[in-house]
């Protein structure tokens, strides 16, 4: 293990620091020794934990540091790629967070913490001083896992969507303007990524638009995973509207048995490269590349040098510090699966913990649950209901249950048309 | 010390959840989590937000809204979802999952929720 | 776009109605007179029995309560409901006659998969259900004179007929198509008189409901949707 010790931070650090004096702007006449909660990141995890902590106390200062000026719903993504949906429908920014829950936004990028000083360091406004501070910033990406792909190419012509906004819109165009007969070859991550039904919703709905615009166009793809949630679900509808299985089939699937896992991207000749070394080309390629926590909580220590940042799941504290809080896709959850979801409710059990603590009360007893939807069509729904329980410091699945149902055609559409009903609910609960 | 224990822990947690991600896993009664710690109603209850509004108070989507349900009818409701006495698509195994108590206390919290629109409410009432 | 405009305005975080896939909406004219009779008179005789299996193998409890008995308010009671409307209703959502909003997609595709007669017999099986009331009373509602004589006298003033003379003295609905109000969830009362009156439900004919809502004010129609949510059926205790 790799744990930084507090002297060790001490180190990096020093006892010297900016004074800060951001908060002259703020239009709230926050009391001087109002606690403040500093929470790193503007996603899901971090715009719940403000909301959620406004709602408990009026009385504390709430700042979100987040670079970008407006956040673009990863839950719905997909389906911008086939027009079911905009990019706009998706997209919101901060104003109503700022004025309805009195949130100071510092559009700025936290680069470290300084522990002992109680301090995050930020690219552009120097230090910011915290009581609490809660870091929320998804997950990021190894690219080096795969030979010849980078972040560069991921902006470019190679973009892995898999955090909405103009990559979204870069891969949408590439579908739409591929050539009569193109392939789009989507490839797959290893477990555990962001929303794992997600790579198998795209394709469905790259199926859907090719479907009416480029029927003989193809959609492979190829899986560093044997498996996949609700496989049952995407293969029967698959089965049924896009020949999956025949030579005619529109969707293709490769698991890593059959030699589905990618290692390596010749991006020149718009090749991916699998591990059992065959060439596929493709006219466009979409990785998802393998997850880790983000490169901040690898730099501040918190992950410990682990792949994902341990912590307690009574309420989600990391284990770094007492006062310091990480929660969403970026923590070490498992059993849980990596959804914005879970990431609304942690943040949820944090909010509560950090109003305990100023009250001098320990932590609540937490519950977590999961209850998302994937689509396969506008047609087809699927629902998960998970749920956690916390014994003896540990993460307790108590049930998991996924819509199983095949031949039931009615149903399919009524979830569908929940799973929308919900992208709806859960943006405005986070946001509105 | 406890915090070294609780990363070892989770670690081995790590595997087994490498696995679970594609199976729907047997349920574990929630009796067998009776003894725990009380699970407050609020921390109960905003787990449902996502889909019935903040508070429960979301009144213009499908999901119905639980603010100011009263208490029987929550209940009842709940109760009935668990017992798969009505077939439902999702609140069936959502239900499944609680005490009696807990309930109660969901029970408590949705019917002292205002009974009007989230988006309606001046969240800083009462700031200072 | 009504409602993504007003969210503009408030300042509120922009998340547009038109978020629903609405492209796989069907489209159909308004009734005439003339087709809706017609309908009517080729409405199938409803099978009690085989209206309760469709009833609960099509997941309807979810939404509607068990046997149409339910207690939230985002979706109305169809125990007790006249047949005649509840068959419309239906035909309507599979038609797109009746699609005020985001909340109607559930209906609209789910009725895609039934036929004319599965329609008439799940409509006759909650048509012999008895009509629940009582469930939305608040304690402290009384009902105000002027509402009962706006149910049973109407106001010539202002052209509008007494609701009672197609609703029913006791609110059980019956004439033609026309359905029961009693012990309806206001919530759900009020949100479909607001739907009339600023015509994103139209799916009555010649305007026959709508025309009564424009001159009512929020009040009255407040009122009357309290005064329904206490009324008890004939009979009832």
């Amino acid at each position: 293990m790799n744990t930084l010790s507090r002297r060790e931070l001490m180190k990096r650090f020093g006892a010297a620091g900016l004074s800060m004096g951001l908060f002259g702007a703020s239009k709230e006449a926050w009391s001087k020794t109002a606690p403040h909660i500093v929470i790193v990141g503007g996603g899901i995890g971090g715009v719940s934990a403000a909301k959620y902590l406004r709602i408990l106390d009026k009385n504390v200062k709430i700042t979100i540091i987040e670079p970008n000026l407006e956040y673009v719903f990863c839950p719905g993504s997909n389906e911008v790629l086939n027009d079911f949906v905009s990019i706009e429908d998706l997209t919101v920014n901060y104003e109503n967070i700022k004025s309805r829950y009195a949130v100071n936004i510092v559009t700025d990028l936290a680069t470290d913490i300084d522990y002992a000083g109680k301090r995050v360091k930020t690219k552009a406004n120097g230090f910011i001083s915290y009581d609490k501070l809660i870091v929320a910033p998804g997950p990021d990406y190894k690219f080096g896992d795969i030979e010849g792909y980078s972040k560069q190419l991921a902006e470019g012509d190679f973009p892995h969507a898999w955090k909405a906004g103009p990559q979204t819109m870069k891969l949408r165009e590439q579908i739409h303007n591929m050539p009569k007969g193109g392939v789009v070859a989507i490839s797959s991550p290893p477990m555990p990524y962001r929303c794992p039904p997600a790579p198998y919703e795209r394709a469905s709905f790259v199926a859907e638009w090719l479907s009416h615009h480029n029927p003989t166009a193809k959609v492979l793809i190829l899986d560093s995973k044997n498996s996949f949630t609700f496989r049952k679900h995407y293969i029967d509808y698959w089965t049924k509207k896009r020949g999956f299985g025949t030579k005619e089939a529109m969707i293709e699937w490769v698991p890593a048995e059959k030699g589905g896992r990618v290692t390596q991207l010749d991006a020149a000749n718009k090749t991916l490269v699998t591990a059992d070394g065959e060439r596929i080309q493709a006219d466009v390629i979409n990785i998802i590349p393998a997850h880790t926590a983000a490169k901040f909580t690898h730099d501040t220590g918190l992950s410990q040098g682990n792949e994902w940042v341990p912590i307690d799941p009574m309420d989600y504290r990391s284990m770094v510090d007492d006062d310091v809080y990480v929660v969403g896709d970026a923590t070490e959850s498992s059993p849980m699966v990596k959804t914005g979801y879970l990431a609304s409710n942690h943040s949820k059990a944090v909010a509560q913990s950090i109003v305990n603590s100023f009250a001098g009360k320990p932590p609540v007893q937490p519950l977590y649950t999961n209850n998302c939807v994937a689509l396969a069509g506008e047609d087809y729904g699927m629902t998960i209901t998970d749920t956690f329980r916390v014994q003896n410091g540990k993460i307790v699945k108590q049930y998991g249950h996924q819509s199983t149902e095949l031949d039931n055609d009615a149903l399919h559409h009524i979830r569908a048309s929940l799973a929308m009903n919900w992208q709806r609910a859960f943006r405005r609960d986070i946001f509105e | 010390m406890k915090k070294t224990l609780l990363v070892s822990l989770i670690s081995v947690s790590a595997l087994f959840g490498m696995n679970s991600a594609n199976a729907s896993g047997a349920l574990i009664p929630a009796d067998k989590f009776a003894q725990d710690p009380q699970i407050p109603g609020k921390m109960l209850g905003d787990n449902c937000s996502a889909c019935h509004g903040t508070l429960g108070r979301f009144y213009d989507e499908s999901m119905p809204p639980l603010a100011g349900i009263p208490r029987d009818v929550f209940i009842k409701l709940m109760q009935d979802f668990k017992n798969e006495v009505r077939p439902s698509i999702v609140m069936n195994h959502v239900a499944k999952v609680f005490t009696d108590k807990e309930i109660e206390r969901m029970a408590d919290y949705f019917a002292a929720q205002a009974d009007r629109p989230w988006k309606e409410e001046n969240v800083l009432e009462g700031a200072q | 776009m009504k409602f993504k405009r007003l969210l503009i305005a408030t300042g509120l975080s922009v998340f547009a109605a038109t978020s629903v896939m609405a492209s796989s909406v069907p489209h159909a004219e308004p009734w005439t007179a003339k087709e809706w009779l017609d309908a009517k008179r080729s409405m199938p005789q409803g099978d009690i029995d085989k209206g309760k299996l469709l009833a609960e193998q099509g997941y309807c409890y979810s939404c509607h309560g068990v046997e149409g008995n339910n207690p939230t308010q985002s979706t109305p009671s169809l125990a007790g409901q006249n047949a005649v409307y509840t068959y419309k209703m239906l035909s309507d959502y599979k038609s797109g006659r009746f699609y005020v909003d985001h909340k109607s997609h559930v209906m609209v595709h789910l009725m895609q998969y039934y036929d004319q007669q599965q329609m008439a017999d799940i409509a006759a099986y909650y048509a012999a259900q008895p009509l629940p009331h009582g469930e939305y009373i608040s304690k402290d509602v009384e009902v105000d004179p002027t509402i009962i004589r706006l149910v049973a006298k109407g106001d010539t003033s202002r052209m509008i007929v007494p609701c009672a003379s197609c609703h029913g003295a006791h609110g059980e609905g019956g004439m033609n198509e026309t359905p029961a109000l009693t012990g309806m969830s206001p919530r759900m009362f009020i949100r479909q008189m607001n739907a009339y009156k600023d015509g994103t439900r139209h799916n009555d004919v010649n305007s026959g409901m709508a025309q009564f809502t424009k001159d009512l004010t929020d009040e009255e129609i407040q009122a009357l949707a309290d005064y329904y949510a206490q009324l008890k059926p004939r009979g009832a205790q």
